[in-house]
């Protein structure tokens, strides 16, 4: 579905992405994780056209990226933004949820407008002034404009950052139903909880390379792999190393198996 | 990284000079530059001022024509008008159907061509050469209030903070199909509405957080100090007199007649 | 230090309160955590502590609000300030001078404090928050981890006895929010009065005394323990527990163990687990 082949790109002032390889399949899960300037979101926006690779390229379904335009490649890969007061601009919800299929010139614009405002949860503040809605509800909103473009990979930036408990889990709930509709998802975290539960697989990056690609387990337990890109372990996976349950990120699973040794 | 400030760090004469007495400079030269019109003294002094450039401010003359550059356009709209739309007397050189050129308005139009340069130069020598927190300070010490100051100092440091805020918006717009250069003039314009929106709200939210901000440092309360200052030195003294001096000879010049075209 | 005496705000009429009979006691030197779902009202409570609500932000406001003894309605809010100092939750529109050193500056400028002192206090400030190198830089280009460094700096210079942080890290990657949660401790352990908003509920696990609020009131208040012990009612609001705490509250449950334990070094001492403290 998604290949990416030697890609390089280098910004003005000298930071470089280096020798990016990597293969995405449909209906895959992949979560990018590395510290603040790893360049996860420049390679990102090299998938979806904002920045051009240097060299190497980008093949989506075995087409070359570097021969569509932004729009174009939006069709097939929906970037939903950490910021969604970074786009908002509508003077409803519909509206602005429209913004996207009246671009790409889609069909039957209000049926899928409300189809995905009802995946989202939103369909209730279909007139309502986008402005007036909750952070929790901006993000949905936020995702369900790039979701009604109807993109079959979907790449979302810190999606639960700066979310309270309920409003993230509201948004777990919404990708995990498109993970089951078989969409493909790249997951840009921090948040190595949530990118353990969407995620089967992640790819670790530092200083604009890939360090490491492959399943989440076999990453997080290599303390060596961690040490190297400087990657601290939530406390509870900490403590879950040192009672020798492995990595793990969920409570009650932790409990599961400290009973299970227990008894 | 984009400029956002016309300063260029140099070790020169001009740079160690008091903003104050640069900002009295600009304006002498301003005025003098009104005062001739006679295309051989505004283009010396315009001339004048490159090298003076380069000799006082170490400010090469390429950087400074590539600066004069993008004011070319306006330059040469203005020289045209002179030439068209010039005075009833002269002589006729040239004419094309029933548009008469004169040999006084191409004087004139050189002239002004000059004068426009040598003003827009006058100005850039300042900001080439001075920070723009030094420029705001020295208005406040010419009794500029502080207020007034501080808003100035604020708006420019948001400057390129707004800008990459507009490139990260025009970014998620395109992401979702947006495309700015296709389109008839009107529609073009129309477009730049999912861009102008979030900035405008963003920027008032901005402004809102700001007031509580300065708040909380305690602004407001009477007997302020100031950390930084500006001290004049001899070598001000030294160059404002250079600049008076230079000022009254151009005056004088002035009342006797010379530098004026007859018309 | 701080004591809010039954104090209540909306913005106009035709709303619903946003805070409900608010009072509460922080002393000198203590470290309270706030947290609360969204819309709890949390950061409306930390705007109150300076008096930005009600003398700025305008509404309906009752209710007494002391800070070190003093009714703060009858003061100016810059002189509150010289006593209490607020971090907002974005720092970009905290730093809205051309350097950082102007930014650290402009308080104590303001207060009116020599020029020589000015330049010590900015120096030490940018140690405390370990930000030496960055006395020229420009705000816009720092990270934004460090521009909430310089956040608190600014406010550090002039000198305040009471910091109070509203959702300092929102926003932040995980390094410097450990960062900017060990300054907070430290200026604690300083002795600095301490309030800090947070849902991350992982940073005021340590504190001394934390206040939960949901829909506009108090709802708990006590000591870490005695609030994540009851890990269900607090995830029925909609708050964050800590992972650790979660699990230690299973065990709890089941009788494994008499009490919760908040970090990884209690829970290997609860546990009786041999420390392989290298792995920490």
């Amino acid at each position: 579905m998604l290949k990416v082949e030697n890609l390089c790109y280098e910004y003005e002032s000298g930071f470089k992405l280096k020798n990016i390889n990597f293969e995405v399949k449909g209906g895959e899960s992949i979560g990018i994780i590395g510290e603040n300037g790893s360049g996860k979101t420049t390679l990102v926006k090299n998938l979806i056209g904002l920045l051009r690779p240097k060299s190497g390229r980008v093949l989506l379904n075995g087409e070359d990226a570097s021969k569509m335009s932004v729009a174009e490649i939006a069709r097939t890969i929906g970037f939903v933004f950490q910021n969604p007061d970074n786009q908002i601009f509508a003077s409803s919800v519909k509206e602005e949820v429209s913004f996207g299929p009246q671009n790409l010139k889609m069909d039957k614009i209000e049926e899928i407008v409300n189809d995905v405002l009802k995946k989202t949860d939103l369909f209730k503040y279909k007139e309502s002034h986008p402005f007036k809605l909750s952070g929790g509800e901006k993000q949905r909103l936020a995702l369900a404009s790039i979701l009604v473009m109807n993109p079959k990979i979907l790449v979302l930036d810190e999606p639960t950052s700066g979310l309270d408990l309920r409003n993230a889990r509201k948004l777990i709930e919404i990708v995990k139903n498109l993970q089951k509709e078989g969409r493909t998802l790249i997951l840009i975290s921090h948040d190595m909880e949530l990118v353990s539960d969407l995620c089967e697989r992640i790819i670790l990056m530092k200083s604009g390379e890939i360090i490491a690609d492959g399943g989440i387990k076999d990453i997080f337990d290599d303390s060596n792999l961690l040490e190297k890109t400087r990657l601290d372990l939530p406390e509870i996976a900490k403590l879950s190393k040192i009672l020798e349950f492995g990595v793990v990120f969920d409570p009650e699973e932790l409990y599961r198996k400290w009973r299970a040794s227990n008894d | 990284m984009i400029r956002y400030t016309m300063f260029l760090r140099r070790k020169s004469i001009l740079h160690s000079i008091d903003p104050r007495s640069k900002i009295i400079l600009s304006l002498f030269l301003f005025t003098v530059c009104i005062f001739f019109n006679k295309p051989i003294y505004i283009g010396v002094m315009f001339l004048s001022l490159i090298v003076f450039l380069k000799a006082f401010g170490k400010i090469e003359i390429k950087k400074t024509l590539s600066f004069l550059k993008p004011m070319l356009p306006f330059v040469i709209m203005i020289m045209l008008l002179w030439i068209l739309l010039g005075s009833e007397k002269g002589n006729v050189i040239y004419q094309i159907w029933k548009l008469k050129i004169k040999d006084v308005n191409i004087e004139m139009a050189i002239a002004m061509g000059f004068r426009v340069l040598a003003m827009i130069l006058s100005t850039f020598l300042l900001l080439m050469t001075t920070e723009q927190r030094d420029l705001v300070l020295a208005l406040v010490k010419m009794k500029l209030p502080y207020e007034y100051g501080l808003t100035i100092a604020i708006a420019l440091r948001y400057v390129p903070t707004l800008a990459s805020l507009a490139v990260s918006i025009t970014d998620a717009q395109k992401a979702r199909g947006l495309e700015l250069e296709k389109g008839n003039i009107l529609e073009k314009i129309k477009k730049y509405v999912p861009i102008l929106v979030p900035l405008i709200v963003k920027s008032i939210q901005l402004a809102q957080e700001l007031a509580i901000a300065i708040e909380t440092r305690a602004f407001g309360k009477p007997n302020r100090t100031f950390y930084r200052d500006l001290k004049f030195k001899f070598k001000d003294l030294v160059f404002l007199s250079v600049a008076v001096i230079f000022f009254v000879i151009c005056l004088y010049l002035r009342i006797k007649g010379y530098g004026v075209l007859d018309i | 230090m701080i004591n809010f005496k039954d104090v209540s705000f909306r913005y106009s009429k035709n709303q619903d309160h946003v805070l409900r009979n608010i009072s509460f006691n922080v002393k000198k030197g203590e470290f309270l955590g706030i947290s609360g779902p969204s819309g709890s009202g949390k950061s409306t409570l930390c705007l109150m502590m300076n008096g930005i609500i009600p003398k700025t932000i305008e509404g309906e406001f009752s209710g007494e609000v002391y800070i070190d003894g003093e009714d703060i309605a009858e003061k100016e809010i810059y002189e509150i300030s010289e006593k209490l100092g607020l971090i907002l939750q974005n720092p970009e529109s905290q730093l809205f001078s051309m350097t950082v050193e102007e930014e650290l500056a402009f308080g104590p400028e303001n207060l009116g404090i020599k020029r020589e002192e000015i330049g010590d206090r900015v120096s030490w400030a940018l140690e405390l928050v370990g930000m030496e190198r960055f006395r020229e830089a420009f705000p816009h280009q720092l990270s934004g981890g460090e521009k909430q460094k310089i956040a608190i700096a600014s406010l550090l210079t002039m000198k305040p006895e009471i910091l109070v942080l509203d959702e300092p890290t929102s926003n932040l990657d995980p390094k410097s929010r450990i960062e900017i949660f060990k300054i907070v401790q430290k200026l604690n352990k300083k002795g600095m009065t301490v309030v800090v908003v947070e849902h991350e509920t992982n940073f005021i696990s340590s504190a001394d005394k934390i206040l939960i609020l949901n829909e506009g009131e108090i709802v708990r208040y006590g000591t870490p323990k005695e609030i994540f012990r009851e890990a269900d009612f607090l995830k029925e609001i909609g708050i964050r527990v800590p992972e650790i705490v979660e699990f230690s509250n299973y065990l709890l449950k089941d009788g494994y163990i008499d009490d919760i334990f908040l970090s990884v070094t209690e829970a290997l001492e609860v546990l009786n687990v041999e420390s392989r403290k290298s792995l920490l």
